[in-house]
């Protein structure tokens, strides 16, 4: 016992005294997490806070005379983005299409392609000279003739042309909700009418006391009836917070590299005579491991602890109030760490015991570390991944995360993270020590 | 020159000996660029690969109402699983796995909890009641706040929910209609199939389309969108993590008294640095080499102006290499030229945009992001991939490039000249 704690405390001293180490177990994930936060910080929630995306607009459409009615719904497409040049700063602000695309109109349309090559324009959108009589067909004769805007971009921004073609989606939704809404109902009772000689009369009546009128106005007016309330698995208000996600990403990435290297040390102590001179104390090889590994799952735990604190204190100084982002049942917390420590050295007991030398155990250990954090999501989401979503549930950052991320919501349920980081650690470190017993004695 | 070539060629010798670079400069950054763009390719483009979401839909109402409004959700996403499904053809491989379970809340919350589901859709009971009203509706979408992908998902339910408002509209007002008209039942049903079926058939062509082109398509045929990203961003990115070790190369040469040694041969000190410079400038450039020669294979193409591409790339090289001259008068030991690596190399990668691109940004991250030999180089290469950018467009970044290569290697002079004096 008393050798387990001589190995134990040495180890300890040794690397919380190493200012370099110390550098790259906590500076270095702590500048890696906290930029990814800052790089992401714009998106929260189900809102995007960005700096306005420059877009062309090129409105070819003829206006058509109905009735003595003016239609030229490219002119209401082009005004959805290009506001009147009336209205104040604040009225731009607070309409969310102005707020996040800042288009300009113009009549040129090669222009406008030449923008979008040069860099100049993220997309342009380029409405056709039909687009009115196209559309129109639809409530006069209720004939359905599809007439298509062109989104011409160039994929370099390919997130922004993605939200440009969000909003312009969405506004041509909206157009055809109401064409739609006027075909399907009036056309339906135009087909009635057509075989119906009474329906016909009381029809054309009813046109021309203006019956429809309130109803084609109502028609592009109309907002949806049913909404979305965004909820996390709490029951709480969706809030996307990148220090949270990314910040106990990068610590469980970051840990495992420590809890590589730190293992890794035992191969250059065996090159350079300090273990033989360990084990002729006598001491049992098992017992030197079994030693290391709890000296580095005290590392781990501290490291990633120092980095939940951490992200949590950048986050305060960004949202400029006190904000603790991983939940509020301490114990539990400290055990999921526990536990993810746990699993890590088991993982880096079983490499050392595989690798022959120090080098080895580097290149082994990174790619393990490396591969177990693609995997585990530290950079992106895998589970969207056909055919990894199953793999990744061999990586100890994707049960530690995730125990960690369900913690930081308030959902305590997490006995099964903890049974597979439990079980992982030991059939790891089981299958280490025997390696490195039977290595030992070779 | 020929001493420094041979000195060169002697480091180089050296560092392709030791199998493990192979690992280093090959099989690590394939795999990142390979992983990144895939999974940027396949996240941007889910309609083709990824796994289509489960979605349990909690459906307190349970009547005609709802589910018509389900139908609308998987005709706007057909891509969606909803669980359970509304017709037992709509889930053939039992993909919910809800066998003969009903779905209350709490069983869909601990699938949620459990990662068996992306998400929970709560209908309230009184969806048909307020739908009559022509009463607000609010319907709670419940997932992981981690799950980014819920974001795609919300989307397409607003699409549906506008769909879905304008049946009821059009229903709405064949009924007012149908009354005014006095119309008889039979005819009323009539007409409220024919209002439905023509809805349905419109919106499967709607008169209003959006329809993408893009002028990058021609020149990059083939590879898949993420490749443009993470090809230049893992290949720059890993240009730092095999040049910057030079700064330890150049202390365990001191220390080890190698350098001292070697200054008793006939070689200038110069001629020494000169070589290990090279040497390892050429690592880096190997590295570039490695990463884009495997984007070329996936499809992905730097232009046409190979002149620009070249001087892009030596420039990069250079200013890295310099770097690493630098922080070698900077610091004492090899630990601590190794933790200034790291620290470099992660925090240069994302900051230049070679984990993301940089218009994604906050502009101030942008402007700080330029502080970066990476964030220049990535300007000049995405420049190229995307618009077929000549010399006459990549100057200003090439020129960047060679300042700080000059920058950072005057100061190392200075500094080596005077620590040397000292």
């Amino acid at each position: 016992m008393y050798k387990i704690w001589v190995i134990i405390t040495n180890e300890l001293v040794q690397t919380f005294g190493d200012r370099n180490l110390l550098m790259i177990m906590l500076v270095t994930p702590l500048l890696v997490a906290s930029m990814i936060g800052f790089a992401f910080s714009d998106i929260s929630g189900d809102s995007i806070d960005i700096d306005p995306i420059p877009v062309a607009l090129v409105n070819h459409d003829d206006a058509v005379d109905q009735d003595g009615q003016q239609i030229a719904m490219g002119q209401s497409f082009v005004n959805v983005f290009v506001p009147s040049e009336e209205l104040s700063p604040e009225e731009r602000a607070a309409n969310e299409v102005w707020s996040l695309i800042d288009a300009v109109e113009l009549s040129d349309e090669n222009e406008a392609r030449s923008g979008v090559d040069s860099g100049r324009f993220v997309a342009a959108l380029i409405i056709p000279s039909d687009f009115s009589a196209n559309i129109s067909q639809l409530y006069t004769n209720f004939e359905n003739q599809p007439t298509t805007i062109e989104l011409y971009a160039n994929s370099e921004s390919a997130t922004l042309v993605e939200i440009v073609e969000t909003v312009a989606s969405a506004v041509a939704t909206r157009m055809n909700a109401g064409s739609i809404a006027i075909a399907s109902s009036i056309g339906s009772l135009v087909g009635q009418a057509n075989q119906n000689p009474a329906i016909a009369a009381q029809l054309q009546q009813a046109q021309q006391n203006g019956l429809f009128d309130q109803d084609v106005a109502a028609a592009f007016s109309q907002q949806d009836q049913v909404r979305f309330e965004r909820q996390n698995s709490a029951g709480q208000a969706a809030s996307f917070n990148p220090f949270a996600i990314f910040g106990a990403g990068q610590a469980v990435f970051f840990m495992m590299f420590t809890a590589m290297n730190g293992m890794n040390s035992i191969l250059s102590e065996r090159r350079e005579g300090l273990l033989s001179r360990q084990l002729a104390t006598p001491t049992n090889p098992g017992l030197i491991l079994f030693a290391r590994m709890f000296s580095m799952v005290c590392i781990c735990f501290v490291q990633v602890c120092a980095l939940l604190c951490a992200m949590s204190l950048v986050d305060s100084l960004f949202q400029r109030k006190f904000s603790w982002l991983f939940g509020n049942n301490l114990l539990l917390l400290i055990v999921t760490i526990i536990a993810i420590a746990w699993a890590a050295a088991g993982f880096a007991s079983l490499v050392i015991s595989l690798a022959k030398t120090p080098e080895q155990g580097n290149v082994i250990g990174g790619v393990i570390a490396i591969t177990m954090g693609l995997l585990g999501g530290a950079f992106f989401n895998v589970a969207a991944l056909e055919g990894l979503d199953i793999v990744r549930f061999l990586s100890v950052n994707y049960w530690g995360v995730t125990a960690l991320m369900q913690i930081s919501q308030g959902n305590l349920a997490v006995q099964t993270h903890l049974l597979v980081l439990g079980l992982l650690g030991l059939v790891t470190f089981g299958a280490g020590f025997l390696l490195f017993q039977r290595r030992l004695e070779v | 020159m020929q001493r420094t070539l041979l000195v060169a060629l002697n480091e180089l010798r050296l560092m392709l000996s030791d199998r493990s670079i192979w690992v280093n400069i090959v099989i690590v950054p394939l795999i990142a660029a390979f992983a990144a763009g895939w999974a940027n390719s396949t996240l941007s483009d889910a309609d083709d690969t990824s796994a289509a979401p489960l979605i349990d839909v909690v459906d307190l109402a349970a009547n005609a109402d709802s589910q018509s409004f389900q139908r609308e959700i998987l005709a706007v996403q057909p891509r969606l699983q909803l669980c359970p499904p509304l017709q037992p053809e709509d889930d053939p491989e039992d993909r919910c796995g809800l066998q003969a379970a009903s779905l209350d809340y709490d069983l869909a919350l601990q699938r949620l909890r459990d990662e068996q589901i992306a998400a929970i859709l709560t209908i309230e009971g009184d969806f048909s009641e307020k739908l009559q009203a022509g009463e607000p509706i609010t319907l709670t979408l419940q997932a992981s706040d981690a799950n980014l992908e819920v974001d795609s998902i919300a989307r397409g339910l607003q699409s549906a929910a506008a769909r879905f408002g304008t049946l009821r509209l059009a229903l709405k007002w064949n009924e007012r209609l149908s009354t005014n008209f006095q119309l008889d039942a039979q005819t009323k049903q009539q007409l409220e199939q024919q209002v439905v079926a023509r809805n349905q058939a419109l919106w499967q062509d709607p008169p209003v389309q959006i329809a993408k082109s893009s002028s990058e398509q021609r020149l990059n045929a083939g590879a898949l969108p993420g490749f443009s990203q993470s090809i230049p961003g893992m290949g720059s990115m890993y240009v730092l993590f095999c040049v910057l070790p030079l700064s330890q190369s150049f202390i365990r040469d001191r220390k080890q008294w190698t350098l001292q040694r070697l200054s008793s041969m006939p070689l200038r000190t110069s001629q020494i640095m000169g070589g290990k410079l090279l040497a390892y400038a050429a690592i880096g450039l190997l590295q570039l080499l490695i990463v884009f020669g495997f984007g070329m294979l996936l499809g992905l193409r730097f232009g046409s102006d190979l002149l620009a591409l070249l001087l892009v790339v030596f420039s990069f090289v250079a200013a890295i290499t310099a770097l690493a001259l630098f922080i070698s008068t900077l610091v004492n030991t090899e630990q601590q030229a190794s933790s200034m690596n790291l620290l470099l190399t992660l925090l240069l990668a994302p900051l230049g945009g070679a984990w993301w691109p940089l218009d994604i940004v906050p502009a101030w991250m942008r402007t700080v992001g330029h502080i970066s030999p990476i964030a220049w180089a990535m300007d000049a290469y995405k420049a190229m991939i995307f618009r077929n950018a000549g010399l006459a467009a990549v100057w200003l970044p090439i020129c960047v490039l060679s300042a700080m290569a000059i920058v950072f290697f005057s100061i190392a002079v200075l500094r080596l000249r005077r620590s040397q004096s000292a």
